[in-house]
C-alpha cells in the first residue's frame, strides 16, 4: 500500500491518512482484505503519533472500510464498495471547485439534479 | 570486518566467559555436598531418568553452556560492525549462557546434601528466564551505544526507479514479508518432532519448545515501510526491529536474494555489514547506507518501496 499526504496542509492529518487509504482503495493499490500497516509502524513512518493513526484507523472503521480484530490487525473489508467510495471522492472534488468558484450549495444540488436527468 | 571494540569483545565473549566460570566453580566448590549421580535429564512425569558424576558435573555444564553459545557469541562480534540491531545480538550470547548455566546450576543446587535425585523443580525455567533477560540487558548496557552513522543528503542514483510524488507531498510503503512455504514448513516439522519428542521425554521441555516455536513464529513475518523516516522492518509483535532512517540511505533497489547466501532464514546476519530479513529466497529489497552496510528484505513486490524511497532521496537533497 502506498499512501501519499501533504504533511504541509492544513486538512489534518488523521483525515489526509482516511483519504489516502481510500485513495489507495480506489487507485486499486490497496484491495479488500488486505492489512494495513500496524498502527505503530505507520506512525514511526510518517513520523506522526500513533494517536493520529489510530484516529483514521477509527474514522476508517467507522466508515466500514476496515475491520481491526485483535490479533489480525486492520484490515480492509471484504464488503467495502470501491465503486461508491470512488464517486464519493470525486463528489467531494466537485463540492470543492463550487465553493472556490462561489456556487451555492443550493446552484449545486440544483445542477446535479438538471445533469441527472 | 571493522575490529569489534574492547566493550563489545566484552559484551559477546566476556560475559558469557564469566557466567561459564562462574557455574563451574559454584559447582566445584559444592561438588562434595553433591550426591554421586547428578540428575541431568528428566522424564514426563518430572522424575529424573538421565545422570551424570557428581565430578564430571561442572566440566559438562562448561561445556554444553561454552558450546551452545559459542556460535552466538560468533554472531555477536560479527555483528558489531555495521550492525542493523546491535543490541539484540549483543544481548544473545550473555541471555543463551545466562539461562543454560542458571538451569544447571538450579537443578544442581536442589539437590544439595541428599542421596535421591529429587524431582525437576519447576520454578527453575522461569528463573532462569529471568536471569537470561537481566544477563541480556547488561550486555546491551555494556556493549555500549551503537557506532554514530554519517549522514547524507545526496538524491537517489540516476538509475533509480522513482515513485511520482507530487510536489509538497510525502509518501509511505507499506507491506509484509511474504510467508515462506518452506520456512512454514520446516518450523511445523521442528514444532511437530519437538513436540512429539518433548512428550516422550519431559513436559517441562514440552514448554520450552511450545516458547521456542512461538519465538520462531514471531520472526517468520514482518512489517515494512518506507517513507519519510527511512525503512523500518519489525516482527509481526513488534521485536525484533530496526530502522534506516532516510538521512543514512545512500540507495534502496530491488534485487534478489538467495536463503543459503545468508545460511538460513530468519534475521541473519553475515561479515561486512550485511543484514537480511529472509522468509524466502528471491525478489528482495536492498538498502544501502552510508557506512556501505546493506539491508536486504524479502519482498514480493521490492520495486515499489525501492521507487518510493528513491523519490524520497531526491527530495531530501533538494531541500
Amino acid at each position: 500500500m502506498i499512501l501519499t499526504l501533504d504533511l504541509a496542509s492544513d486538512r489534518p492529518l488523521f483525515n489526509q491518512i482516511v483519504d489516502g487509504v481510500k485513495r489507495s482503495l480506489v487507485d486499486g493499490k490497496l484491495e479488500p482484505g488486505e492489512s494495513l500497516p500496524p498502527g505503530r509502524e505507520l506512525a514511526g513512518a510518517l513520523d506522526v503519533s500513533l494517536e493520529t493513526v489510530q484516529r483514521a484507523y477509527r474514522h476508517l472503521a467507522d466508515e466500514g472500510i476496515v475491520t481491526s480484530r485483535v490479533g489480525r490487525g486492520t484490515r480492509v473489508s471484504e464488503s467495502v464498495d470501491i465503486g461508491e467510495m470512488a464517486l464519493g471522492a470525486s463528489v467531494d472534488e466537485i463540492v470543492e471547485h463550487a465553493r472556490s468558484v462561489g456556487v451555492s450549495r443550493q446552484r449545486l444540488i440544483e445542477l446535479i439534479t438538471t445533469a441527472y436527468g | 570486518m571493522e575490529r569489534p571494540s574492547t566493550r563489545q569483545l566484552l559484551a559477546a565473549f566476556g560475559v558469557p566467559l564469566l557466567i561459564v566460570i562462574a557455574a563451574t566453580l559454584y559447582l566445584l566448590i559444592v561438588n562434595d555436598r553433591l550426591p554421586e549421580q547428578v540428575a541431568i535429564h528428566w522424564g514426563g512425569d518430572g522424575a529424573a531418568d538421565g545422570f551424570i558424576s557428581r565430578a564430571n558435573l561442572p566440566w559438562f555444564v562448561a561445556a554444553i553452556t561454552f558450546a551452545v553459545s559459542a556460535p552466538f557469541v560468533a554472531i555477536s562480534i560479527m555483528s558489531t560492525s555495521k550492525s542493523f540491531s546491535p543490541g539484540l545480538f549483543h544481548a544473545l550470547p550473555a541471555s543463551l549462557s545466562a539461562f543454560l548455566g542458571v538451569v544447571m546450576v538450579l537443578t544442581a543446587t536442589v539437590s544439595l546434601d541428599s542421596t535421591e535425585a529429587p524431582n525437576f523443580p519447576t520454578w527453575v525455567i522461569p528463573v532462569s528466564l529471568a536471569v537470561a533477560f537481566g544477563a541480556g540487558v547488561i550486555a546491551s548496557k555494556l556493549a555500549g551505544p551503537a557506532p554514530a552513522i554519517a549522514d547524507t543528503a545526496a538524491p537517489a542514483p540516476s538509475s533509480a526507479e522513482r515513485f511520482p510524488i507530487p510536489e509538497g507531498q510525502t509518501a509511505v510503503w507499506s507491506g509484509r514479508t511474504p510467508m515462506g512455504r518452506n520456512l512454514m514448513a520446516l518450523v511445523a516439522f521442528f514444532a511437530f518432532m519437538n513436540i512429539v519428542v518433548a512428550g516422550v521425554t519431559s513436559w517441562w521441555l514440552l514448554g520450552l519448545v511450545v516458547v521456542t516455536v512461538l519465538v520462531i513464529l514471531t520472526t517468520s513475518s514482518f512489517d515494512v515501510t518506507a517513507g519519510p523516516s527511512g525503512v523500518r522492518v519489525a516482527g509481526v509483535l513488534g521485536f525484533p526491529r530496526t530502522t534506516v532512517p532516510l538521512n543514512q540511505i545512500v540507495m534502496a533497489e530491488a534485487g534478489s536474494v538467495k536463503a543459503m547466501q545468508f545460511g538460513g532464514f530468519g534475521w541473519r546476519v553475515r561479515g561486512k555489514g550485511q543484514t537480511a530479513v529472509l522468509t524466502r529466497s528471491g525478489p528482495a529489497l536492498t538498502v544501502t547506507r552510508t557506512d556501505g552496510a546493506q539491508l536486504h528484505v524479502t519482498l514480493d513486490d521490492p520495486e515499489r518501496p525501492a521507487a518510493v524511497i528513491s523519490a524520497l532521496l531526491d527530495q531530501r537533497s533538494s531541500v
